[in-house]
């Protein structure tokens, strides 16, 4: 039998990054020493069960929060943000917080159906800057979870964009029903900001929502607010299914397009 | 990692298109994770160092050098936030593994998911218990699949340190799986890595 190898040399040989030459002499030596041959075996054992570790992922709240935390950091946005709410809130002298408790917990879709316990006409013509808070305790204990809704930049929906007979609350209670208008708060946004908002909001939804979602309808709301301290565009649509009609909320990083959809966990 | 495609988008981030940092986010996410969550065993924790490598990034890729790679560079602190992190956990009682399962009963089969999920922990297990040294070799080389190059320069060690390294670490993960071989039949060859 040959003088043994250098023992570092059998891990490299398993990983192919031995040279020709002490390659050959490696394996000359391993056909009559049975020392170094299990020792070769344990580590490939070694090595295989490593490669069998699954590949880990950052679930989709932790990618959230890694985004969160960079925009976070990026500050110039969010002063920009803050500044024009400042301006908005300014303008609307009378503007009354609106805020709607949604309980997301009890369906695999969060909704803002009949669960809402939103003020009755809370947001009636004098409410315009609404603040709308969402309890978050069947979200997360650990994400307070809130929405920061400055109004919402109209949009025009489509005809059937609403299911005929839907009797849900809650799209008044964010701002009335899509396509009225009517807030006071939407003449505190120029038409420039609006149509920036605007475009910004549907160029992320022709962007992401494609690859999540089919045949999905026009947003009865394009909303601009903050989720996490991040600031956001919320979709809010009507979903039928079957006969019961449901109203899900898509959440958009305004920076990146990052989307998640607002659901509760498992 | 496409070492091209990186530099470009190291360039646009400098010259100010955030959009291009998004980018690079999307395309490392997942392997930062991966790299803090088998450094630290905790999922909490990988969230954590996860966040400080791309703050980190945030504020250091406007300067970054055109000679060094993007992906040495993020692995580099990935694996320097990880052991930041457990430098700092230290000093508190070691958080169990979140997903600590049972060890399989010997009539599952082996390729059950169950069986393998148990199989992963216990490596996971055994990985925690070798030096940060050697965890770091492992998790770059065996997981991340670096070549020995690589390795070394994402943790900044000649070749030659990786090398011993990688060998000390797969032998003292061996002792710490030998429960695991106690059954199973001996293996047949193998064949050699191609393309490194």
């Amino acid at each position: 039998m040959s003088t043994h190898p250098d023992p570092e040399q059998l891990s490299a040989y398993i990983d192919g990054e031995l040279p020709d030459r002490e390659r050959d002499d490696l394996e000359q030596h391993l056909t009559g020493c049975a020392d170094c041959s299990a020792t070769l075996r344990a580590l490939r054992a070694t090595r295989a069960d490593m490669r069998a570790m699954p590949a880990p992922a950052p679930s989709e709240q932790e990618s959230w929060a890694l985004r969160a935390a960079i925009n976070k950091a990026r500050r110039r946005p969010a002063t920009r943000y803050r500044r024009w709410t400042v301006a908005a809130g300014s303008v609307a002298a009378v503007a009354a917080a609106v805020v709607v408790f949604v309980n997301v917990g009890q369906t695999s879709k969060s909704t803002f159906g009949n669960t809402a316990t939103a003020p009755q006409n809370a947001t009636a013509g004098n409410s315009p800057a609404a603040l709308i808070e969402v309890d978050p305790k069947n979200y997360t204990p650990a994400t307070a979870l809130q929405l920061v809704i400055h109004g919402p930049v109209a949009a025009t929906p489509k005809a059937g964009a609403a299911p005929a007979g839907t009797t849900n609350p809650a799209p008044s209670s964010i701002g009335g029903a899509a396509g009225t208008g009517g807030s006071t708060f939407e003449s505190a946004v120029t038409d420039a900001q609006r149509t920036s908002y605007l475009t910004g909001i549907q160029g992320c939804e022709q962007q992401v929502l494609p690859a999540h979602t089919s045949n999905r309808p026009v947003p009865l709301r394009y909303i601009v607010g903050t989720f996490e301290g991040t600031p956001v565009y919320f979709l809010l649509y009507s979903v039928t299914v079957g006969t019961e009609t449901k109203f899900e909320l898509w959440v958009v990083q305004r920076v990146d397009c990052y989307i998640r959809y607002f659901v509760p966990p498992r | 990692m496409n070492e091209g495609e990186d530099r470009e988008l190291v360039e646009r981030f400098a010259r100010g298109e955030s959009a291009a940092f998004d980018t690079i986010v999307r395309r490392y996410e997942q392997r930062v994770y991966a790299i803090a969550l088998r450094m630290t065993g905790n999922a909490e924790d990988a969230r954590d160092t996860m966040q400080d490598v791309f703050i980190s990034a945030l504020r250091a890729l406007r300067s970054f050098r055109g000679d060094a790679q993007l992906s040495t560079w993020i692995h580099r602190v990935a694996v320097n936030a990880s052991l930041d992190v457990l430098r700092k956990r230290a000093r508190h009682s070691v958080r169990p593994l979140e997903e600590v399962g049972e060890r399989p009963s010997d009539d599952i089969a082996p390729d059950d998911a169950a069986a393998r999920a148990a199989r992963a922990t216990e490596v996971q297990r055994a990985l925690l218990q070798v030096s940060d040294e050697h965890r770091a070799v492992l998790v770059l080389h065996d997981l991340q699949d670096l070549d020995y190059a690589q390795t070394a320069a994402a943790l900044d060690i000649p070749v030659g340190t990786v090398k011993s390294r990688l060998h000390r670490a797969r032998l003292e993960m061996a002792r710490l799986l030998g429960h695991l071989r106690e059954t199973e039949p001996t293996e047949g060859p193998e064949p050699l890595k191609e393309g490194r």
